[in-house]
């Protein structure tokens, strides 16, 4: 007893730092899925768009 | 085996899918495999492995994949639309989700949507096998939702029977539930009938007993017949044509109160639906409740109006349970309910018929003993866990041996 506690009150991040830990975050997420896809993978789905162009080139 | 189940439905969830993929995780974790699940959380935040409690933000992979197809579509395909972007920006985020989280560990990949199906043929290492599974059908809901059996002439319907193809066709193999829907994704989206197996669901019967007989939550009427009828409150369940035959039960007799277990975005219109035909005090809206199957044990009769549908657990668990079953014949319903023998069918959409059932039902004693005594011992074998399991793991060794009908 006796000794004395100091108890220190984490100060909140501001609203500033925590969206820049965010933007980090997701920017470290993409880059990890970046490096994972496949070499013939494209975005967006080239049979998807391929139905779709077909649509329209039917409506013409 | 390490196996991953995927699925781009919200998990958990009160709904068949859920209740199929813990049923089968612990079916074969029971005969010693290992099994992910991989899906969005229940509030659509993040992507995550459910049962290793490891996620990942939905906008980190959502925002730059929304550029990209954004930028892509604008630039080449300038008619198409914005909610069909954002389906395809929902589909590729998912993708890149499992990306994110490495597919090679796994020796086989078991989807569980059309979505998730072609999301993760795309991405998975090419060596793995994928089997998906097919609950429902999209484009049919899509109709469905718009009132209609005729499909439209638009960009919107020929996308919708795209992602049903893709959806169905993006897997080495393909299970469905009942042959119901097995002949509606090979007679009307093309599906090659060879690439698509029938395996029906299965529940851990006695897990369900255990759960039934837990005791009553709540205090059932004695001086009043219960009718149960599961089913979230939704179009697609038909509750709107189950209060038309209540009110002409009414008329018959007032001896007797309906339960509607479930919650959704109808309660309001059918409350009102309710007290315009003086239905009020014969009615329960219990919301969604995590003690179904007691309150199952509770009712003496069960109903399931359905406009669509599958294959409904409720009708399994209220064979199982020994409950006299009257339900509509639509989807797949027909392949679990033999008409007076394991219960009664009455044509879809039509309140008169439904309420000639359940009047029977209530009336003739013997009739209702003859229906549960064959709906049970029908039950104990159509419904087992394990034969479900053993029937997919028998998919899966196909597959895994090369025998599925496409090659990845």
């Amino acid at each position: 007893m006796g000794e004395h506690h100091k108890f220190s009150r984490k100060r909140k991040p501001s609203k500033k730092a925590v969206r820049r830990k965010s933007d980090q975050q997701a920017k470290d997420i993409w880059k990890v899925v970046k490096s994972r896809w496949p070499d013939d993978y494209r975005i967006p789905d080239p049979e998807f768009a391929e139905v779709l162009a077909k649509w329209g080139k039917s409506q013409e | 085996m390490k196996i991953l189940l995927a699925t781009y439905w919200l998990l958990p969830h009160v709904g068949g899918v859920w209740t199929y993929m813990k049923g089968l995780k612990r079916g074969l974790e029971q005969l010693g495999h290992e099994v992910d699940i991989l899906a969005r959380d229940p509030d659509d935040r993040h992507y995550y492995l459910l049962n290793k409690h490891k996620g990942v933000p939905k906008e980190s992979i959502v925002e730059p994949v929304r550029q990209l197809v954004r930028d892509h579509y604008k630039k080449h395909l300038p008619h198409v639309g914005n909610w069909i972007i954002e389906q395809e920006v929902e589909r590729n985020s998912f993708e890149l989700a499992a990306l994110y989280f490495g597919l090679k560990p796994y020796d086989l990949i078991h989807t569980q949507d059309a979505i998730s199906t072609r999301a993760l043929w795309r991405v998975k290492p090419s060596a793995t096998p994928l089997v998906a599974t097919i609950h429902g059908c999209l484009a049919a809901e899509y109709l469905t939702f718009l009132g209609t059996k005729s499909p439209p002439n638009d960009i919107v319907w020929a996308y919708t029977v795209a992602r049903e193809y893709y959806g169905s066709t993006s897997s080495h193999l393909t299970i469905c539930p009942t042959h119901w829907l097995k002949n509606m994704l090979a007679d009307d989206y093309r599906v090659p009938s060879e690439h698509l197996r029938v395996i029906p669901y299965g529940l851990d019967i006695d897990k369900f007993k255990q759960r039934m007989e837990q005791g009553p939550t709540v205090d059932r009427p004695m001086d009043r017949w219960v009718l149960a009828c599961p089913a979230r409150l939704d179009v697609v369940k038909g509750h709107r044509v189950l209060l038309d035959a209540l009110a002409e039960l009414k008329r018959d007799r007032t001896d007797w109160v309906c339960w509607l277990i479930g919650g959704g975005n109808q309660r309001d219109a059918l409350a009102k639906q309710a007290e315009q035909l003086g239905l009020s005090d014969h009615l329960v809206f219990w919301g969604d409740r995590p003690d179904v199957p007691s309150l199952l044990n509770q009712a003496d009769i069960f109903v399931l109006p359905s406009l669509t549908d599958n294959q409904p657990y409720a009708i399994m668990e209220a064979q199982i349970a020994g409950k006299p079953v009257i339900v509509s014949d639509t989807g797949g319903i027909p392949e679990m309910v033999e008409q007076y023998e394991t219960g009664i069918l009455a044509k879809t959409g039509e309140s008169h018929p439904l309420y000639q059932n359940l009047k029977d039902v209530m009336d003739n004693h013997v009739l209702r003993l003859y229906l549960v005594e064959k709906a049970k011992e029908f039950a104990e074998t159509q419904w087992s866990l394990s034969t479900m399991t053993e029937r997919t793991l028998e998919v899966y060794r196909d597959v895994m041996m090369g025998g599925g009908e496409q090659d990845g």
